[in-house]
């Protein structure tokens, strides 16, 4: 905000105030408290030095190192076990034979081909089981018969350990990206659902209230108040939906064998190539932490309006 | 225009008996009149307004607003409450045009005159504040930009400043009483508080302890423009607020003393 609009806004505050000390008081003492946590220009217009960004930097270099550190340490210990002889190659590799092999395994291809195939079960899996679940959460919000109806069955299918599915998926859509893309959906559809229909449950009395006497038409009652109300709950349900089908995705694999991640890591493990094993453990870490982060910044983005929110509750 | 006639209202029980609310209730507002319901906790005042706003439905006698039966969601009805309601994910000027928007006026347009309403609840340089940001009796005014952008032809008003501290109370009255002399839309304000309905108001109606009932109607002989502060400090408003307070104290008392043996069932504001 700049100067000329504050100077504006103090002479129209003193009009409204019609001389009266009290109310004139009273909105300027408000209006520095806002402006004061914004961390804005003051009310003589200079810029008031945040000492909060500074240490914010100097806090997020430090935890960086201590983060660092601790994977050094753990590396090295690692390398020592090995090298003298108290973890077995065989069994437990050393971070020098699964750097190299990780490196090898994305340069030559066979590594990189069968990520291809894994992030393709997991993602398509996803968003076709994201977007129905959060399709048919909106749907149970909106009739609650339905909602009702469907209940048990829908907790007993959530509650059901889906991975045993498998063999009978297997049996219908053979040994290939299909049947592990359908065990993803059934991981991850439920989730979805639930946190959707929890999420838009979250929509405050207050503002359903207003939404009535403002006249706001169905589609501007999910636009404007249903759905921002349920983005935190949805987000999560997103989140832990994509940690399951990462998991169903690469279960799938070990326990059909085929193409993927998963299916690599059965074979290696079954020959002692334990390098090649922890090579592909690291890629689906690093892979899996990249995902959820996209997730992060897009719900950081929808959520912007929390920061405040969070830093006013401190 | 406004119009009550014979207005009864109950409420079930959890015995499953009916409770009477407000009982036999006649009241009429002419246009660009400012009307304020005052009465002590439980007496109904919210239930008139909830019928007026069509929250509630009219069981028994006659209501008109406009010449039309009271329903949620009328273009040329404003309502406003003691909670702010912002949304919080909206920054003030789309908070402010929220009621346009949702009458379907354009982006642009809107915005507009949600800024302008802002500014003249003294707002201005706040429009890209969320709520969070703002302090309570600055969430309050955007609320009243919220009511008055949307222009609306009546206005219910549920004790729309209690909840603020006695200083920003006064700041927000006279916001509301700068906007309102020059807009006149016919008002219906609810509230406990008799030196704000005095401060506002053209008639006090004052109602009973529950079920309640009107139990007198006061002219509000002050001239406007008026101010909040400047009238604490006018002899005639507290001569004015010692005949009301005459008529109210009693029913206070009452509904205090029935509110002893049973303190659960208040009235829902």
């Amino acid at each position: 905000m700049n100067n000329a609009s504050r100077t504006r806004k103090r002479r129209l505050v003193a009009d409204g105030a019609d001389g009266a000390g009290l109310a004139a008081a009273a909105t300027a003492a408000d209006t520095a408290a806002a402006a004061g946590s914004a961390g804005e220009p003051g009310m003589d217009g200079a810029p008031i030095p945040n000492p909060a960004r500074r240490s914010h930097w100097r806090g997020r270099l430090l935890v960086l190192s201590l983060q660092l550190l601790i994977v050094l340490v753990l590396a090295g210990l690692w390398e020592w076990l090995a090298r003298t002889g108290h973890l077995s190659d065989p069994f437990f590799s050393r971070p020098t034979r699964i750097i190299p092999a990780l490196w090898h395994g994305l340069a030559t291809g066979g590594l990189r081909s069968a990520l291809y195939v894994t992030l393709q079960e997991t993602l398509v899996g996803f968003l076709i089981a994201s977007g129905a679940g959060f399709l048919v959460g909106v749907l149970f919000y909106q009739l609650p018969l339905l909602e009702r109806v469907w209940r048990p069955f829908v907790n007993a299918a959530n509650n059901m350990p889906r991975l045993a599915l498998t063999p009978l998926f297997v049996l219908w859509f053979g040994i290939g990206m299909e049947a592990h893309i359908v065990l993803v959906i059934t991981m991850v559809f439920f989730v979805v659902l639930l946190n959707t229909l929890a999420g838009l449950r979250t929509a405050s009395r207050d503002q359903l209230l207003l939404a009535r006497v403002l006249g706001a038409s169905r589609t501007k009652l999910y636009l404007r108040f249903l759905l921002p109300s349920a983005i935190p709950s949805v987000f999560a349900g997103l989140q832990l939906g994509l940690t399951y089908s990462f998991m169903g995705a690469v279960i799938g694999e070990i326990i059909t064998g085929g193409q993927g991640l998963g299916a690599q890591i059965a074979v290696y493990s079954a020959t002692y190539d334990s390098a090649d094993v922890f090579a592909d453990l690291l890629l689906m870490a690093i892979v899996a932490t990249v995902l959820s982060g996209v997730i992060n910044l897009l719900e950081a983005r929808l959520l912007r309006w929390r920061r405040y929110e969070l830093r006013a509750a401190r | 225009m406004i119009e009550i006639e014979a207005l009864w209202h109950h409420y079930p029980t959890e015995e499953g008996t009916l409770r009477p609310a407000v009982q036999d209730i006649s009241l009429r507002a002419e246009s660009g009149e400012f009307i304020a319901v005052v009465g002590p906790s439980g007496c109904g005042k919210t239930t008139l307004l909830n019928v007026l706003a069509g929250l509630e439905p009219t069981q028994r006698g006659s209501v008109a607003v406009g010449g039309r039966a009271p329903a949620p969601g009328r273009r040329d009805v404003g309502y406003m409450l003691a909670r702010d309601c912002l949304l919080p994910w909206n920054r003030a000027v789309d908070n402010a045009a929220l009621g346009l928007e949702m009458h379907h006026v354009g982006r642009a347009e809107r915005r507009r005159r949600a800024t302008d309403m802002l500014g003249q609840v003294g707002l201005a340089g706040f429009e890209a504040s969320y709520p969070a940001q703002l302090s309570q009796g600055m969430r309050q005014r955007v609320a009243l930009a919220r009511l008055f952008a949307a222009e609306p032809e009546f206005a219910l008003l549920d004790e729309p400043f209690s909840a603020l501290d006695a200083q920003s109370r006064v700041v927000v009255q006279d916001a509301f009483l700068k906007i309102w002399e020059r807009r006149r839309s016919t008002v219906v304000l609810i509230t406990h508080d008799l030196g704000e309905a005095i401060t506002l108001a053209d008639r006090v109606v004052v109602m009973s302890a529950r079920p309640g009932r009107i139990k007198a109607v006061h002219q509000v002989e002050l001239p406007r423009p008026r101010s909040a502060a400047a009238l604490q400090a006018d002899a005639r408003f507290h001569a004015i607020y010692e005949r009301i307070w005459a008529d109210l104290q009693s029913e206070v008392q009452r509904a205090e003393l029935e509110r002893l043996p049973q303190s659960v069932g208040s009235e829902g504001s």
